[in-house]
């Protein structure tokens, strides 16, 4: 997928301004501070809050004038920011609504993803936010999952998370990562990036003012103070 | 005494049976749209109107129910299709889009029904006298009832129990994520919305073989059904049923005892309701 200069607006703000990201094989994260526009990044992707201009190029197709759904049935998986479950839905509901079948060996099913997070399992018949933060977090990936997507747009998965329930995610990314799922990971907290990011982009008053591989980022206290303040 | 009472809750009953299935579609497509369809008066007179000519022409009363709740169907699922999508989103463009419908409407209807009030004719099968505890009372009532328990069932049916439901419950809770995960919300809402018209279509026909049509019927209707889902919580089915349960009987009794202030009476729970708990008795906040 690449994205280039994307602008988007909210209203009359200038939200990103001129964003360019690609994400190959493997894992990317967008690191920067809260209100640089991360959120808004995979909000226009999925055609949520369209761009103004700039364009999101998917598997060679532009995609950035399509309709959310139509972008989710041509194989991106989307987490949003604070799970958003549908309280009027069962676990089960939430996985059986947005299955898609692949006609392919390892597909996923609601099955596997009660495989590999048992918790959701027993919980079945109980409304989506009735869960604990960790299971609804496991449970908003799980419906992505199920639309059986290339490419998974992740949004703060560990925000208001406990350390335990945050290494079970990372756990599963890496898991996703082997099962050849690209991920486009949107983070504040760069310990969970650099758990499993490849390749690390920074936005700054929604602009990608830096890039590079994920290790030489985490590893270079200077830059970390300069973009992120950390 | 009591006659006069079980007669009472019986007409309440009526009345809470036909609220139930004008309130249920517009509660629905509100629930999931945000747009208030204020012509689901005028779409209540035109299926009315529509069934009594079917009626007069073919004396087939279960055909003019098909006829008169089909083609209101029809009429709303070609205009969610042509218009409103057009407008989607926007409160004050959809308001004056649906009012102005309802406008060419009750004229057209004007036009081609004429000013006085119409009653279907009920075929004396449909209509026998029934006698219960001690009472006789008019048959047609007690199919009017039991059609509205099935048709809640039914709506209880498709929403909890079908996929398609469920796609209408995430649509109704979150519209943006359920797009975002592969839901054409599009299509959903031209079935809701068609199937709201299709609700009211049947509540024209019903309504409309025991109570009259007439022009001025649609904004009575629409008003009623306003104040049942607003009562109930928009959105809820079992706020619908409540607050049809209320309203009716609350008619009813207002009715008989009274009668000078019983329209008014059925914004009383309205008012306290808006005043204590504005999303309604079953609503969610929006």
């Amino acid at each position: 997928m690449e994205v280039s200069d994307l602008h988007t607006y909210y209203g009359k703000s200038h939200v990103l301004q001129g964003c360019t990201v690609t994400v190959e094989q493997g894992c990317v994260a967008v690191l920067g501070r809260n209100g640089m526009g991360k959120t808004t990044l995979l909000r226009s992707v999925m055609g949520l809050t369209p761009p103004r201009s700039g364009s999101v190029q998917w598997r060679g197709e532009e995609i950035s004038r399509k309709k959310p759904f139509a972008i989710a049935s041509m194989g991106i998986g989307y987490v949003p920011q604070g799970r958003r479950l549908f309280p009027s839905l069962s676990v089960e509901e939430h996985l059986t609504l947005t299955y898609r079948p692949k006609r392919t060996a390892n597909q996923w099913t609601p099955q596997r993803v009660y495989d590999i997070f048992p918790e959701l399992a027993q919980r079945r018949k109980l409304s989506g936010s009735r869960l604990s933060g960790g299971e609804q977090q496991m449970l908003a990936m799980g419906r992505a999952l199920v639309t059986n997507p290339s490419l998974i747009l992740l949004d703060e998965p560990s925000e208001g998370l406990a350390p335990i329930a945050i290494e079970r995610i990372v756990e599963t990314c890496r898991e996703l990562r082997k099962a050849n799922i690209s991920i486009l990971l949107v983070e504040q907290n760069i310990h969970v990036a650099a758990a499993f990011a490849e390749r690390i982009y920074v936005l700054l008053s929604g602009v990608t003012v830096y890039e590079s591989g994920a290790k030489a980022f985490l590893e270079n206290p200077d830059l970390r103070q300069k973009y992120l303040g950390l | 005494m009591y006659t006069k009472f079980l007669i009472l809750i019986l007409n309440g009953l009526t009345q809470a049976a036909i609220f139930f299935v004008l309130g249920s579609g517009l509660t629905l497509a509100f629930g999931l749209m945000r747009v208030m369809n204020l012509s689901h008066g005028a779409f209540y007179l035109l299926g009315g109107y529509i069934g009594y000519s079917v009626v007069h022409a073919t004396h087939n009363w279960p055909l003019a129910l098909v006829a008169g709740s089909l083609s209101i169907a029809l009429l709303g699922f070609l205009f969610e299709r042509t218009m409103l999508v057009r407008v989607r989103g926007g409160d004050l463009p959809e308001t004056l889009l649906t009012i102005a419908l309802s406008m060419i409407i009750a004229d057209v209807s004007l036009a081609i029904w004429g000013g006085h009030p119409l009653t279907l004719n009920l075929p004396a099968y449909l209509n026998p006298p029934i006698r219960i505890l001690g009472i006789t009372y008019p048959g047609f009532r007690f199919i009017l009832m039991g059609l509205s328990v099935l048709i809640a069932f039914s709506l209880w049916l498709i929403l909890y129990r079908t996929k398609l439901g469920a796609s209408v419950r995430a649509g109704v809770d979150d519209r943006e994520t359920a797009s975002a995960l592969g839901v054409n919300v599009d299509k959903i809402y031209s079935f809701v919305f068609a199937l709201s018209a299709l609700l009211v279509g049947v509540a024209g026909v019903l309504g409309g073989s025991y109570l009259q049509l007439s022009p001025g019927s649609d904004t009575t209707i629409l008003t009623y059904s306003l104040v049942i889902i607003i009562l109930g919580g928009m959105g809820s089915l079992l706020g619908t049923v409540v607050s049809s349960l209320i309203l009716g009987q609350l008619l009813s009794f207002g009715l008989a005892y009274a009668p000078q202030y019983s329209y008014f009476l059925i914004f009383v729970p309205m008012g306290v309701v808006l005043a204590i708990r504005p999303q309604g008795l079953f609503g969610r906040q929006v």
